[in-house]
């Protein structure tokens, strides 16, 4: 019996020293100023871009997509590129297939500097120690640049092989702000890496400045945030409480779910009694369809502003039957005019593979034509020189305009990369965010409770 | 106040998703004794099957239900006999040869399913419980857990192949002098099995979206709550699940969604320092 109670002491010990390891671990990785580059709504013009102090910036247009010429064009060599991806993961088959479809794409307009481009891929199967494997090999076959790289446990596992290998890496995904940092801390050792796609901190900037358009629009001032409790979402935390702060919006709840979760009924019902006047979500799993489910079932009268990973899909109304009606999705990458390209690989990827291109795969086939541009820029494959490039231009996709930050990340701003946030009404994703691309004569559903029953009544919008 | 009220009903769902999950594995891991790992594959098959009968079958909800549960009581017990009963010696084996079916199987989804998550429909309307609205398929849940409960207690007790298969988990040589055939006794607990895990996933599937993985999850939280309500003890199953339900959904409220998940299984640890044979579990 005595041994039995120091096992049990011992089992609380451990208990009690990881729960406090655990708070100890998030004060410590508070930081005190940012260290990534943040560009938000209201601060940035295209003005403001091109006259800013520093190199003088250029914008290039990435080769439209045009059909395979009749007659095969001549090379005078071949390059090797590399695509580096979790293909284990749908979303990794997804990229690699953009990648693929913008390398046929290239090779059918002639290639680059007259060489065709051959692609190497390997599966990282999700792990870092894989990535770093593939890395090593990829560069070990001569490529000149790795594309892909979506987990940021992957980024993070080949950064310190960059400055060995010195083959550029194009990632589209891996957000996590720490890379950006050492980009900035060290950029001689680093700055083989870019990213089209955003960091995490731009990805919060980007559903802060609709939270805080829609505060200023209705003079909300509270909001209830529902999250998927892992640690992805800690710099969307950190973000929100410097935001919210400056904007005046107070976050009433938040309130964190395990990724299996089956009801949000009592959450919502906790969301209710704080007072909250709207409500903003983020999971990356199947809470998606849960939180539609309940958020029909309980009738909240409350405007939801968030993100998923499913909830993006254009068949999700009907997987949820409908109860996904009035919730506002994020979107990287939309079927919307965003640039004179979307539409165009929007349908011609939809065609070829039958289903859409969602979120990465669009930064993934970006990368491609962005590198293609810049070596055409720049005349050269040389590493050196391309890196110049990418520094100093800006490049048209499909997802949105490029122009990469000190961090070499892709710049989040309106005209340039930003997502789209769009309201599911009567089964369709109409488009209410950003301005830039709202079609002329949208409404917004809004959320009224009647009699314990939610109505949605239309408003002009913008 | 409120807060208690959310999670006495919440806690009460929340612990029947687990028991409806566990009823099943416990006969086969707790009273016949084999890690049976296939076990969320199965409950991930059923949800399928009903979705592709429903959605590409056009198969009216009355017929598609019962047909996925045929199916998969079939394919448990195929599962049983070719892949289990070559092992039953060697609980390990077991172990090992049904995770590799287990994920066999999970590719199979992946490339017949897609990647995508499917939906199926829940038991509609609402009904207010204490004033909160609840789904009615909670309703639902609850019943036929109590009856599947219930039923399985009733079949092990009273009925005759009920006491073989608890006789032939107490000692395979001395279930075979009183004239039992073990192997035929396996073949009914495999088909129960199956049946068990084909109404978990018609009850649970419709909760959440069902993915190729989403098997794992629950399975081992059986895994923890049979273990913790003693290996072998159904009764100890329904306990278990109520103390993992109640503990996780309180949790949740204290610590948040993602550590909530972390407070049962310390409590098992804790449980177990003092009996190592689970709450109800009998020593050698």
């Amino acid at each position: 019996m005595k041994l039995q109670i120091i096992q049990a002491v011992l089992i609380v010990l451990i208990v009690v020293a990881g729960i406090v390891g655990y708070y100890v671990g998030q004060q410590v990785v508070t930081p005190t100023a940012p260290i990534v580059e943040v560009t938000r709504y209201a601060t940035v013009t295209l003005r403001e871009t091109v006259t800013q102090p520093g190199p003088t910036i250029t914008i290039v247009q990435t080769t439209p997509v045009t059909p395979p010429t009749t007659t095969p064009p001549e090379f005078v060599g071949t390059v090797k590129v590399g695509a580096l991806l979790p293909l284990n993961l749908p979303i990794g088959k997804m990229m690699l297939s953009a990648i693929q479809l913008a390398v046929e794409e290239i090779n059918a307009a002639g290639g680059v500097l007259n060489h065709k481009i051959e692609l190497v891929y390997y599966d990282t199967q999700w792990s870092g120690d894989k990535a770093a494997e593939g890395y090593r090999k990829l560069a070990e076959d001569g490529v000149k640049v790795v594309f892909g790289v979506f987990g940021s446990h992957e980024a993070l596992a080949i950064m310190d092989l960059l400055p060995l290998y010195e083959v550029l890496v194009i990632a589209s995904g891996a957000v996590s702000d720490a890379i950006d940092a050492k980009v900035l801390e060290n950029y001689e050792y680093y700055k083989y890496w870019f990213r089209t796609y955003v960091n995490a901190t731009s990805q919060a900037a980007a559903t802060w400045d609709l939270l805080a358009y829609l505060s200023r629009r209705f003079g909300w001032t509270k909001v209830a945030w529902i999250y998927e409790d892992l640690p992805w979402v800690i710099p969307h935390a950190l973000y929100g409480q410097e935001r919210s702060v400056k904007e005046g919006i107070e976050v009433v709840t938040a309130i964190g779910v395990p990724t299996d979760i089956t009801s949000f009924t009592d959450v919502f019902a906790r969301v209710m009694a704080s007072g909250a006047q709207y409500i903003t979500w983020q999971f990356s799993g199947t809470e998606d369809y849960v939180f539609a489910r309940d958020y029909f079932l309980s009738q909240v009268p409350l405007l939801a502003v968030g993100g998923g990973t499913y909830a993006m899909l254009d068949v999700f109304y009907n997987q949820t039957m409908g109860a996904a009606e009035g919730l506002i999705c994020i979107s990287w990458g939309f079927p919307a005019p965003i640039t004179p390209r979307t539409m165009e690989f929007y349908e011609k990827y939809k065609k070829l593979f039958g289903t859409e291109p969602i979120f990465t795969t669009w930064y993934a086939y970006d990368s491609v034509y962005v590198w293609a541009e810049a070596v055409r820029k720049a005349g050269t494959f040389d590493t050196d020189k391309v890196i110049k490039v990418l520094e100093t231009s800006v490049f048209v996709g499909t997802a949105g305009i490029y122009e990469f930050t000190r961090s070499h990340t892709a710049k989040l701003a309106p005209d340039r990369i930003y997502p789209i946030y769009f309201q599911w009404q009567q089964g369709r994703r109409v488009v209410v965010w950003p301005f830039r691309v709202v079609e002329y004569g949208t409404k917004l559903l809004f959320p009224k409770s009647v009699d314990g029953t939610r109505v949605w009544i239309e408003i002009p919008w913008p | 106040m409120e807060e208690l009220k959310y999670i006495l009903i919440f806690g009460s769902f929340h612990s029947l998703t687990y028991l409806v999950f566990s009823l099943g594995f416990s006969l086969v891991f707790g009273v016949a004794r084999l890690p049976n790992l296939t076990y969320g594959a199965l409950y991930v098959l059923t949800g399928y099957s009903t979705y592709v009968f429903l959605n590409y079958l056009n198969t009216p909800l009355y017929l598609a239900v019962p047909v996925s549960i045929l199916l998969t009581a079939a394919i448990s017990l195929a599962i049983g006999e070719s892949v289990i009963k070559p092992a039953i010696k060697f609980p390990v084996s077991v172990f090992i040869t049904t995770v590799a079916v287990a994920y066999i199987f999970e590719e199979l989804f992946s490339i017949q399913m897609g990647l995508k998550p499917v939906t199926l429909p829940l038991y509609p309307g609402t009904t207010s419980i204490l004033g909160i609205p609840v789904s009615n398929h909670w309703l639902l849940i609850t019943a036929v857990c109590l009856a599947m409960t219930l039923a399985l207690l009733a079949f092990l007790y009273k009925t005759s192949t009920g006491k073989a298969i608890r006789a032939v988990a107490e000692s395979w040589e001395e279930s075979m002098r009183l004239g039992i055939n073990p192997l035929r006794v396996l073949r009914a607990t495999f088909l129960i099995s199956g049946v068990y895990a084909a109404l978990t996933g018609i009850l649970l599937a419709p909760l959440k979206a069902l993915t190729p993985t989403a098997g794992w999850s629950p399975l081992f939280a059986a895994f923890a709550i049979v273990v913790m309500g003693g290996i072998g003890n159904i009764l100890g199953t329904v306990v278990a699940s109520l103390v993992y339900g109640f503990i996780e959904q309180s949790m949740v409220y204290v610590l948040g969604g993602g550590i909530a998940r972390v407070a049962p299984l310390i409590l098992i640890l804790l449980i177990l320092v003092f009996r190592p044979h689970g709450l109800f579990g009998r020593g050698e």
